[in-house]
């Protein structure tokens, strides 16, 4: 990837329109990937738990 | 660390309407750290998505705002029982590497990237963009 054009910074630090709320839309309702079960049980797996305060 | 073209897992994030979202895949498109409207970034993200139905695919497809690319196809990814997925490369989402927990999952190959440069630059001239900076505020 090092040797692929990269887009120039500025276009990154233009000021546009903000996207306030607009992600409520029926495509946001579409499921992201299903997870290979290693990456799942890699960082994300639950090692214990705290005990709740009496 | 994470560079332009990877494909990266966000395990909770803010999203435009500023509210928690949980565990969302987002492509890469910048690394470096910068200043947007006052706010310093560290990478920019656009969201991915995966597509489940031929009904759905033809909705993203008529969208001119969003791109469709093959799941599998792309470097590392895990296997999805997706084959197709969309970015919604018209959302630029701003982040700081502090305020959240990412994983880097894989990255695009060479042609699916070129393509992305290409949509991003067609959705700039016809200002279709969309800054999502809740993720920073």
């Amino acid at each position: 990837m090092e040797e692929v054009k990269k887009l120039p910074k500025s276009f990154f630090t233009k000021v546009r329109p903000i996207a306030k709320g607009k992600e409520k839309s029926s495509y946001s309702k579409i499921e992201e990937i299903k997870w290979n079960k290693d990456i799942l049980q890699g960082k994300n797996k639950v090692i214990g738990t705290i005990s709740k305060k009496v | 660390m994470c560079k332009v073209g990877d494909i990266i897992k966000v395990e909770k994030y803010i999203g435009d309407d500023g509210s928690e979202v949980g565990r969302h895949t987002f492509v890469v498109i910048d690394e470096d750290e910068d200043v947007i409207e006052g706010y310093n970034f560290d990478f920019v993200g656009s969201p991915m998505s995966s597509i489940k139905s031929e009904a759905q695919r033809q909705k993203v497809e008529a969208d001119e705002r969003l791109m469709i690319l093959k799941t599998n196809d792309q470097n590392g990814m895990p296997a999805s029982k997706y084959d197709e997925s969309f970015l919604k490369t018209n959302l630029f989402y701003y982040f700081k590497k502090e305020k959240i927990q990412y994983q880097v999952i894989g990255s695009l190959n060479i042609e699916t990237y070129m393509k992305l440069i290409e949509q991003l630059k067609n959705l700039d001239e016809k200002g279709l963009i969309e800054n999502v900076l809740t993720n920073l505020e």
